[in-house]
């Protein structure tokens, strides 16, 4: 490999290198040789004799222009056929480390967890590269999200490695790769994650792509707390509480379950013991303890396990084992407002939600009482109620939006996929049946087809609006995903903000008001911490716990719950499709292969030659 | 029978020219030019005594009434010429064909015959190494020598040299040579042909006939394998820009020399373009020479 002009050039071949003296050597002796020429029939050689006896610049081989142009094109050959390349010195990487909650994983706990491994191993990584190497660090979850925030070098992507750190959230580490992958900004995308990363069907981008795995040499092992719910005893007419367990261990476990109330008179000790039991779970199996509520005493409840005995290997993920329940935690709550009941409309497959039937004849604004949401099926009112209100397939105008053209078949050809109603979707597998298009001032187009907008979201004074001019329902679930998708982002979109709202996952936005300035969150066992307001309606936290209000005993409480089994499930992992080359080798500089360029170029080289060629020859000839 | 360019009106020009010599040279027949005979021709010569035998009729009558001598007049005898004409027909007159350098000659050399014949000289017309004319008299010879010429074509490689020593051995009088070829051989050759004629004493001109590729050779090509078309010997040769100047240089200083060689020589010189009419040179170029007047 040379440098040259700042440019580190290289065959990949290096053999090619002894065929440039054959190359030039035959091209000398061939243009000598050609330069005789063809044989001519002359009167005499009498003068002509003379001229070679003076000819004295082919006796010192000053070829002309032409010879050169023939060298040329034969080192730009000899060059296709040794694989020349140029390695790109300022190589753009971007670095993806998974810290979704599996990365907290560690065997045996407490020891070096799997996010510990893959900072080491990205640290590994980064020392490897060369110094002119621009780095961009991003951690998976939430929300695939840049730390560095642009490029740096790998020494400051070393420091930012510190930052990150396994969190309590599920990762799309697929869709994150593809989005960078899909960039033309970086040369190299390396994902560092315990999970299987599939291919794209793009070869290129596949060849972008280096997937590093962390994971433990045993097999995961894991007991999950899935979650605390209250259960309604039908007999006794009383509640109990309810705790859902999941063993993901390769064998039975006993385990200690603990179920501590929350009392806010006392702050120093806001959680007192509710009760104890010892659980024996098989490899695999699900079972739901249950405790009596003591809802007059305790207004929200946490359930944590621990393995018996403090298993090393058993129990890799301990941060998936409490569970938060506030008593005062209600499912929210929307109205469909439909000719179908919620149940034909499949809304009763939505659990997280509850789903009031009003129908559209016995439509008033009374009958509605309080809800997150208004769901308008096939159906609008004369006048507009205040509040979120979601229309699906309307059939009149209304002042949020005018109805066009009615389509069939329509094939959508656009979508604003930077809006959250659209997350995660891929619409060109959709196909609207029947679909009208919509146009409205004060909202947002989300989905076009050739004739206009097909979907809007907007918002109307505090509240949010949203339309789609075609059918969402039946909410089919996996038989129809990307409709279910679009449903689930619909209804969350709805209830990002919304006042009421109780349950709350971590990293999720939920409304604050002014009166609740001195929010804490009861978390494990650590001291109440204060609540940070992301802005003056808006806060957030990073883990599971109960939001309390530290200066009114009598605020709702709101549970934060992180429950997801792909995350929990530590057993198979999939194999991880690693590319072919190692760290070492990935840390080397991109090679800008140039093979099939250079071969392109010798044949523009000779197109163009023959061109002159022909050109000159009938210039002669005329 | 004559070429087609042997046109009415180019024949009428040529009967307007006359062969000349520079010297007086002993013919064998009766004819239009001085001879060094002393005889009966119109041109007085000398005056001598009066033998016993002479005609009575020659005697100087005016002399002999101021002398009281009989003196008879001498008069310079008007005999033929005999014209040799030497065509090249080496393969190098006929290559390239284009050029049509064998061509030209021949009909120069059928034009000088016609002068020839026609002012009753003795033509002889010599091919080396295809033909050898006998010597010819009466201008209706003109069209048996036009046939014979015409007949030849080029062949295998003859030995131009070797031809010429043999039909310069079978010139037993004295006269006007011509020589047309396009010289285009060594010195030493070239010296060796024209003091063959010398030795003969003859009144020699040297017609060199060149053709387009003799002046500016291989158009349009730049590196070739020029092949002799006499020797068959290849040279191997770059013809740029450069290269076709020194060419020229290189031609001009061969018929300097070749021209200061035969100034020395008391041989006449004249270049015949093929390029040009055939009637313009003989009625412009050649007299220029003292050969046609």
């Amino acid at each position: 490999m040379i440098s040259l002009l700042g440019l580190k050039l290289g065959l990949l071949y290096p053999l090619a290198i002894a065929g440039i003296p054959v190359v030039l050597g035959t091209l000398i002796y061939a243009y000598l040789r050609r330069g005789r020429g063809n044989k001519v029939l002359v009167g005499s050689t009498l003068i002509l004799k003379l001229i070679k006896s003076q000819s004295s610049s082919r006796r010192k081989f000053l070829p002309p222009l032409r010879f050169f142009f023939e060298l040329l094109l034969m080192l730009l050959l000899l060059g296709a056929v040794g694989g020349f390349f140029i390695e790109d010195n300022a190589q753009r990487i971007a670095i993806l480390i998974d810290n979704s909650l599996s990365m907290a994983a560690a065997e045996p706990a407490g020891a070096e967890s799997l996010i510990d491994m893959a900072r080491a191993r990205a640290a590994d990584f980064l020392r490897q590269l060369p110094s002119s190497a621009r780095v961009e660090l991003f951690a998976a979850c939430p929300d695939s999200r840049s730390l560095s925030e642009g490029f740096g070098g790998a020494n400051a992507a070393l420091a930012l490695l510190e930052e990150v750190k396994a969190e309590y959230c599920s990762d799309s580490l697929n869709a994150a790769a593809r989005k960078l992958l899909a960039k033309d900004d970086y040369s190299k995308v390396v994902v560092l994650s315990d999970k299987a990363l599939h291919e794209t069907s793009d070869p290129n981008l596949n060849a972008k792509l280096l997937v590093i795995t962390v994971q433990h040499p045993k097999a995961g092992s894991n007991l999950m707390l899935k979650s605390v719910e209250v259960i309604a005893s039908p007999t006794e007419g009383s509640r109990e509480i309810g705790v859902d367990l999941v063993s993901f261990a390769n064998r039975s476990a006993q385990l200690d379950l603990r179920l501590e109330g929350y009392t806010a008179l006392d702050k120093d000790e806001p959680l007192k013991l509710v009760g104890a039991r010892r659980v024996s779970l098989a490899p695999g199996a699900r079972e739901t303890v249950k405790f009596k509520d003591q809802g007059d005493i305790y207004s929200a409840y946490r359930a944590t396990l621990s393995p018996v005995p403090a298993s090393e290997d058993l129990d890799q993920l301990s941060a998936d084992n409490e569970g938060y329940l506030s008593l005062q935690t209600t499912k929210r709550r929307a109205v469909v407002i439909s000719d179908l009941r919620p149940e034909d409309l499949g809304l009763n497959l939505i659990g997280w939600m509850k789903f009031d039937h009003v129908r559209p004849e016995a439509y008033a604004p009374e009958v509605l009482g309080t809800g997150d949401l208004l769901i308008f099926h096939r159906f609008v009112p004369a006048t507009l109620p205040e509040a979120n209100l979601l229309f699906v397939a309307p059939e009149n105008s209304t002042p949020l939006f005018v109805l066009r053209n009615g389509l069939s078949n329509a094939e959508i050809t656009s979508w604003n996929d930077n809006h959250p109603i659209l997350n995660y979707l891929n619409l060109t597998l959709l196909n609207l049946r029947e679909a009208k298009t919509l146009e409205s001032p004060n909202a947002e187009a989300l989905i076009k087809v050739g004739a206009g907008n097909v979907a809007l979201a907007g918002r109307q004074g505090p509240y949010r609006f949203a339309v789609t001019g075609f059918e969402l329902f039946p909410f089919e679930a996996k038989r129809a995903p990307t409709l279910s998708i679009l449903t689930l982002n619909l209804l969350k979109w709805f209830l990002a903000d919304s006042k009421v709202s109780q349950e709350i996952v971590p990293f999720q936005n939920f409304p604050v008001t002014t009166a609740e300035k001195s929010l804490v969150l009861v978390s494990g066992d650590r001291a109440p911490t204060p609540i940070v307001n992301l802005n003056d309606t808006t806060a957030a936290v990073d883990r599971p716990g109960l939001i309390v209000n530290a200066n009114a005993a009598d605020t709702d409480i709101r549970a934060v719950n992180f429950s997801d089994e792909i995350e929990s499930d530590l057993r198979e992992r999939g194999l991880i499709s690693a590319a072919g080359e190692g760290l070492k080798g990935a840390a080397r500089n991109e090679r800008i292969k140039l093979a099939s360029k250079l071969g392109v170029l010798v044949l523009l080289l000779l197109l163009a030659d023959l061109v002159v060629t022909v050109y000159q020859a009938r210039r002669i000839s005329a | 029978m004559l070429p087609d360019s042997f046109t009415p009106d180019f024949l009428r020009r040529l009967e307007l020219v006359k062969i000349r010599s520079r010297r007086a040279f002993l013919g064998t027949r009766q004819g239009g030019h001085v001879s060094i005979k002393r005889g009966h021709g119109i041109e007085f010569a000398d005056y001598r005594q009066y033998e016993l035998g002479d005609n009575p009729r020659h005697i100087d009558w005016g002399v002999y009434a101021r002398s009281d001598r009989l003196y008879v007049k001498k008069y310079q005898e008007e005999q033929d010429l005999n014209i040799y004409v030497v065509i090249d027909a080496s393969a190098s007159m006929f290559t390239p064909r284009s050029d049509r350098k064998w061509e030209r000659a021949r009909e120069i050399a059928l034009a000088l015959g016609y002068v020839a014949l026609l002012e009753q000289d003795t033509v002889t017309v010599s091919v080396p190494g295809f033909y050898n004319s006998p010597a010819i008299h009466g201008g209706r010879a003109i069209h048996q020598l036009g046939k014979d010429l015409l007949a030849i074509e080029p062949s295998e490689h003859r030995d131009f040299l070797k031809g010429l020593k043999r039909a310069v051995a079978q010139m037993r009088f004295p006269g006007v040579a011509v020589v047309i070829s396009d010289l285009l051989m060594p010195g030493e050759e070239l010296r060796e042909v024209f003091n063959l004629l010398r030795s003969k004493n003859m009144d020699t001109t040297a017609i060199q006939v060149l053709g387009p590729q003799d002046i500016e050779p291989l158009p349009n090509l730049e590196s070739v394998i020029a092949v002799d078309s006499e020797t068959g010997s290849e040279i191997a040769v770059a013809l740029s820009a450069e290269a076709r100047e020194d060419y020229g240089a290189l031609l001009q200083a061969h018929n300097t020399a070749l021209q200061e060689f035969l100034a020395g020589a008391r041989i006449s010189y004249v270049q015949a373009l093929t390029t040009q009419d055939l009637s313009d040179f003989m009625v412009n170029n050649l007299p220029s020479t003292g050969l046609l007047r």
